[in-house]
């Protein structure tokens, strides 16, 4: 839908445009870069354009989209979007304190290109020695929010980190999010619990995306 | 403009409750609170038999943005609580004075409700 929608106001072949690439592209007149991620776990794109065209390039997105099915959604939506699909948000899952390693993305970083480069004697000496604490994902089998900072429990009760991201997944009907532990609480599945409000509920591990991504 | 109907009273923390005949009160949240609180996904609720006091929590409505004490517009004690929200708790959204009802109760004195905001002064709050 979302290429359909696009494309109608476009002479760019948007086809072109792989999954994770982008393009420069004029869209209801606008000049934009055209970016085939959408952050949501699905196709979609991401069009990066002056502000002061903004009114004017959103509301033709609305009009040309309006007879797909289009509807305008939020940052809420978006964010049970991309964590449903396990993508980082800077802010949360990735900062200043948290390293591409720690994060599990040490894809993203090449350390035996035999290049220098700011922090990179920082992630050698991490992925040598070890990183002390990690990112995972976790759903609830429950509905109440798990929101960020929250501290994490271990198995005796000791708390051995803090919930970076957390929202209810409209999908699976359930809380889902991610967090920052120790490395050294994270032997199999955990254990890992957390308090609402009184209540112990238990984190149950994932692997993300928490729903097959659709690309 | 949120919908406030005539026949029921309000406290400024946007709970609304209606007098029923045989001297009891239902309870709820307000067009205003729940269209400010958003996707609503989750209503805790006390247990049946329950006291509470005007003025304290009785519960949280909790939506994608946030968590929220509710709070009992008047002492009493709880008769029946909605549990249909337990699996739906979007109907608060859908419908807040009808089928989003969350607590039947007892008034500990039924005059308490006439201290309440009629739906002219809750407008002005909320309108």
């Amino acid at each position: 839908m979302a290429a359909a929608i696009v494309q109608s106001l476009t002479g760019a072949k948007l086809g072109l445009i792989k999954y994770y690439h982008f393009a420069e592209a004029t869209v209801a007149g606008i000049h934009c870069l055209a970016s085939r991620t959408g952050y949501t776990g699905e196709d979609g794109f991401e069009l990066y354009h002056a502000a002061s065209e903004s009114v004017a390039l959103a509301e033709a997105l609305l009009a040309a989209g309006v007879p797909h099915g289009l509807e305008l959604a939020g940052l809420g939506a978006r964010d049970s979007l991309r964590l449903e699909a396990g993508f980082p948000l800077y802010g949360h899952e990735i900062t200043a304190d948290i390293s591409p390693l720690t994060a599990g993305l040490g894809w993203t970083v090449k350390l035996d290109k035999g290049s220098d480069f700011v922090g990179g004697a920082a992630l050698l000496a991490e992925k040598q020695g070890g990183a002390p604490n990690q990112v995972i994902f976790f759903k609830t089998g429950d509905r109440r929010i798990v929101r960020a900072d929250t501290p994490v429990l271990g198995p005796d009760g000791t708390i051995v980190g803090r919930v970076l991201s957390g929202t209810l997944s409209p999908i699976l009907n359930e809380a889902i999010g991610s967090a920052f532990v120790t490395t050294a609480s994270a032997v199999g599945e955990g254990g890992w619990s957390v308090d609402i409000r009184g209540a112990r509920l238990p984190l149950h591990r994932v692997r993300p995306p928490f729903v097959p991504l659709k690309k | 403009m949120s919908t406030i109907p005539a026949d029921l009273r309000y406290a400024k923390s946007h709970e609304w409750l209606k007098l029923e005949s045989d001297g009891t009160a239902t309870i709820g949240i307000t067009d205003f609170a729940q269209d400010s609180l958003g996707d609503i996904t989750y209503v805790q609720m006390p247990k049946v038999g329950a006291t509470l006091k005007a003025g304290e929590t009785f519960g949280v409505v909790e939506s994608v943005k946030a968590a929220s004490d509710l709070y009992a517009p008047v002492s009493g004690t709880v008769l029946a609580v909605n549990s249909a929200l337990d699996s739906a708790p979007e109907t608060v959204n859908r419908a807040p004075y009808s089928d989003g009802w969350m607590l039947k109760l007892k008034l500990a004195d039924p005059a308490a409700a006439a201290s309440l905001l009629d739906s002219g002064a809750y407008a002005k709050l909320a309108g």
